[in-house]
């Protein structure tokens, strides 16, 4: 890691360094070099400009590099370096040899032997003019020249006087002129070159102002000469002035000029010395520059087009990763990375083909798994609403599956889940369950149907219907095992049972009530016409009584038979609470120990009162009987509005009843009277049904403690 | 990032080259013409050696007449550019001045009239009155450039100028 952070930061360093290297060559307006100087400063601001950029760059890609960048940096940055150095040895060695080389060529003997060269020559020029000069004193006062320059003598007499002094001094050129700048005489060696002579110069006038003797050197004639001017001196002043020239020996001369030429061009090249190290230190600056820009750039073009093909693979790879397998890579170049192009691209396609085939086959499973379990969940919504218990079991005898109904009718206690044991878990009340199984497994016939009784919790009785079914494998997929359905068929077996008591009791009373009238009557004729005939009254009219009042308990027997057979449907209305209860207070008001309880006058209750009344008189007169005798409040009449039903509850000090009694309590024909039909609690459920409600024993002993409880509305009573 | 430092960059250079005031400048106007006197200050006397080394030295003169407006660039009226030479004579330890406008050229053996004739410019005719108008203010300025050994003519010339001494004075016509 540290070594990846290294290389993304080297173009940075890298940048820095040359930047401090710009600050430290920042080139100073003075030097002659400056434009190249600017040239390489620019050039490196953009090198470092580049590297800041391409370093920023790779510090961005850091943690989602691109494919094959980290790959092009390090051949970039190694042939960057690998050119740099180099590069800036062949600099380091080439400055110091240009320091060394001007040394040497600035060499002190090298200035000393051109001083003394100059001075060589400076000195044959003065030794030519102090010739000149002394030469020319001795015709300062010269008589001759005097008197020429007086305008005494005649130009011809003037000229030949020159034309001798200049034989014997070794002059080319004599020129006498007077104080007005004229000239007198004049005479030179060769052909004259102009016809008039040539105007005194300003040292010539300076030379006759200031009677002195001077000398100066002109070019003329492709060559170079040396006049000598000398003031004519009269008696009190200048009167005149000698003009002589003679020329320099050519091959000296062009010596002399040589050495100046050499010497003046040496100490321009002293001068620019450090211009010249300068120049050369920035032109090789610029050259390695340039040769690192150019490197930089081809590395970059190389780099790139070398790591082109494994970024793209690096690319691809990291896209199958990713589950897209629809990529192909260009298989341009013909080498190793061609092949493994060729390569990953069939790799690729042959992955593709494979996954397509999992995902259809995957598509194919997926479907038919739905279909499995819609198929699975219809079954399971199927049991899970039926009211009838089913149970799937085993070959072996374990249950497979057992839904909601079974648990709910036959109260399965929690054991009973898949996979038990239904001959281990049938024990107690459920004995009869694996008695039937056992029976269905063990007989020939695929099908069985039982019915049988279960006793539940709370000294209650299911009658149940069992049908079971035997299930042969059909097929690779197919369930070998037994399928059971367990009915509650109590209320149908009590419905048929009280069918046919109505029924008999349809027929008893039809046959008996018939007979009874006449014998009632044929008994009350005998007491009223023949008790005066017989010898014991008493004994006869204790008979006839006997005879009429059985007759007429019958008639009363027939009639609640007839009212249980042909129970009226109940008229609904909606009916106050309160004045049922009132009613009933003032129907037993005579009894003193019964409590009626008032209730809200606002309470209502859908239903046919004359029913509702004729339960609750039932209800009363079995706790007025039971507590005869008793002193105080022993009966109670109040009545509760719970939820959206409304309760009457009966409540009695008396003796109890027994749990044998409790059970039967409202069965038909079941009582516990001597002169009671067994009707009453049954006919005042029955009522009780018919209204959508319920009637049961809260509690059996202190209080004996019953409730009727019915719904408020008639919808709710229709739900019921 | 980069357009930043590249004007870093500009401004920096732009400093370096910023002229300098080294002389002092004088303006004569008579009836006819504006002149100018313009001296260089001797503050840099490497010309001086290179002279005694036998290198030639040249001043460029440039004189330059501005109308000067006061919301925009001033308006040039006259511009005019003198070239002084000396070029040294090691072998009769002597100068030869040539005016480069004029072609006139002579040979002194002082260092004192190489000096003047360097560094002084003494009332220079630089253009006729008459091209003025009253109550204007005008502008003269003097850029000095003085090179040492041969000037180059050639196109990169202008890139390698060496540094310029500037001067500079307002004046009106009365």
């Amino acid at each position: 890691m540290k070594r990846i952070g290294m290389m993304r930061l080297l173009p940075l360093l890298m940048a820095l360094v040359l930047l401090t290297i710009t600050i430290t060559l920042w080139p100073s307006s003075e030097a002659d070099s400056v434009l190249l100087a600017w040239v390489n400063v620019g050039l490196m601001l953009v090198l470092a400009l580049l590297l800041i950029q391409y370093g920023m760059k790779l510090l961005r890609e850091r943690r989602e590099p691109p494919p094959g960048s980290r790959l092009r940096a390090k051949l970039v940055i190694a042939l960057v370096t690998m050119l740099m150095v180099p590069s800036m040895a062949i600099q380091i060695a080439a400055n110091q040899m240009v320091e060394r080389g001007m040394d040497v060529w600035f060499d002190v003997r090298v200035d000393t032997l051109l001083d003394r060269a100059l001075n060589l020559a400076q000195g044959f020029y003065e030794r030519v003019e102090q010739d000149m000069k002394r030469s020319m004193l001795n015709y300062i006062s010269d008589a001759t020249l005097i008197s020429a320059a007086s305008g005494h003598l005649d130009y011809r007499t003037v000229s030949t006087y020159l034309s001798e002094i200049m034989e014997l001094e070794g002059w080319q050129k004599a020129e006498l002129f007077d104080i007005n700048e004229l000239l007198v005489g004049g005479v030179q060696q060769g052909e004259l070159s102009a016809l008039q002579a040539e105007s005194l110069s300003e040292a010539a006038k300076l030379s006759m102002r200031l009677g002195r003797v001077s000398t100066e050197l002109l070019s003329r004639d492709g060559g170079e000469v040396a006049v000598g001017y000398a003031p004519i001196v009269g008696l009190t002043s200048v009167i005149g002035l000698l003009r002589v020239e003679t020329r320099l020996p050519a091959g000296v001369i062009q010596n002399a000029r040589a050495v100046e030429s050499d010497y003046r061009s040496y100490r321009q090249l002293e001068h620019n010395r450090q211009n010249i190290r300068e120049t050369f230190t920035h032109v090789m600056l610029f050259v390695t520059l340039l040769v690192v820009l150019v490197a930089g750039l081809v590395g970059l073009l190389f780099a790139r087009r070398l790591t082109a093909p494994v970024g793209d693979l690096a690319g691809a790879l990291r896209r199958v990763t990713e589950g897209d397998l629809n990529v192909v890579i260009p298989e341009s170049s013909r080498d190793e990375l061609g092949s493994l192009a060729r390569s990953f691209n069939t790799m690729a396609n042959r992955l593709k083909l494979n996954v397509e085939a999992i995902e259809k086959a995957q598509e194919d499973l997926t479907k038919a798994l739905d279909n499995s379990r819609q198929r699975q969940y219809v079954l399971e919504s199927l049991l899970a609403n039926l009211h009838t218990g089913v149970l799937l079991v085993e070959g072996n005898g374990k249950v497979r599956l057992l839904n909601q109904a079974v648990k709910e009718i036959l109260q399965l206690p929690d054991n009973w889940k898949p996979s038990v044991d239904i001959l281990k878990a049938s024990v107690g009340s459920l004995h009869d369950i694996g008695e039937f199984y056992t029976e269905l497994s063990g007989q020939q016939e695929d099908h069985l149907q039982r019915e049988f009784d279960i006793q539940i919790a709370e000294g209650r009785s299911l009658h149940v219907l069992a049908r079971g079914a035997r299930l042969d494998e059909t097929g690779s997929r197919g369930f070998s095992g037994y399928l059971l359905v367990i009915d509650d068929i109590s209320e149908l077996a009590e419905a048929q049972r009280n069918k046919a008591w109505a029924e008999v009791a349809r027929r008893l009373a039809h046959e008996i009530k018939n007979p009874l009238t006449p014998i009632k009557l044929s008994a009350e004729r005998l007491q009223r016409r023949f008790r005066p005939q017989v010898d014991d009254e008493r004994v006869f009219d204790v008979c006839t009584h006997a005879i009429i009042t059985q007759v007429e308990r019958l008639q009363r027997l027939i009639a609640d038979f007839s009212t249980l057979a042909r129970m009226p449907q109940p008229k609904i209305r909606e009916t106050a609470v309160s004045s049922l209860l009132q009613e009933m207070e003032e129907l037993f008001n005579s009894y003193h120990r019964l409590d009626v309880q008032p209730c809200d006058d606002n309470w209502s209750c859908c239903c046919d009162p004359d029913q509702v009344r004729q339960v609750l008189i039932n209800l009363m007169d079995n706790a007025l009987a039971a507590t005869e005798g008793q002193e105080g409040k022993a009966v109670r009449l109040y009545a509760r509005m719970v939820e959206q039903s409304i309760e009457w509850h009966v409540e009695d000090d008396g003796e109890g009843i027994d749990t044998a009694s409790a059970s039967q309590l409202f069965e038909a024909y079941y009582s516990t009277k001597v002169n009671g039909s067994g009707l009453g609690l049954a006919i005042a459920k029955r009522i009780a049904e018919d209204h959508g409600g319920v009637l049961y024993l809260v509690s059996r002993e202190k209080p004996t403690h019953f409730c009727l409880r019915l719904p408020r509305y008639h919808e709710q009573m229709e739900e019921s | 990032m980069i357009l930043p430092l590249f004007g870093l960059l500009f401004a920096i250079c732009g400093s370096s080259a910023s002229a300098e005031e080294g002389g002092g400048l004088d303006i004569r106007i008579d009836e006819k013409l504006i002149y100018c006197a313009a001296t260089l200050k001797e503050r840099d006397s490497g010309f001086i050696h290179a002279l005694k080394d036998g290198i030639p030295v040249t001043t460029v003169w440039n004189i330059q007449v501005d109308k000067i407006r006061e919301y925009w660039m001033n308006k040039a009226i006259a511009e005019i550019t003198l070239v002084r030479r000396v070029v040294p004579d090691l072998l009769s330890r002597s100068w030869i001045l040539e005016d480069q406008a004029s072609g006139i050229s002579r040979k002194v053996y002082s260092m004192d009239a190489v000096g003047r004739f360097l560094t002084h410019l003494e009332y220079l005719p630089v253009l006729d009155r008459s091209l003025l108008a009253a109550s204007t203010p005008y502008m003269m300025r003097v850029d000095v450039e003085m090179h040492t050994g041969e000037v180059n003519d050639g196109w990169w010339g202008n890139l390698l100028r060496p540094e310029q001494i500037s001067m500079q004075k307002e004046f009106s016509l009365q």
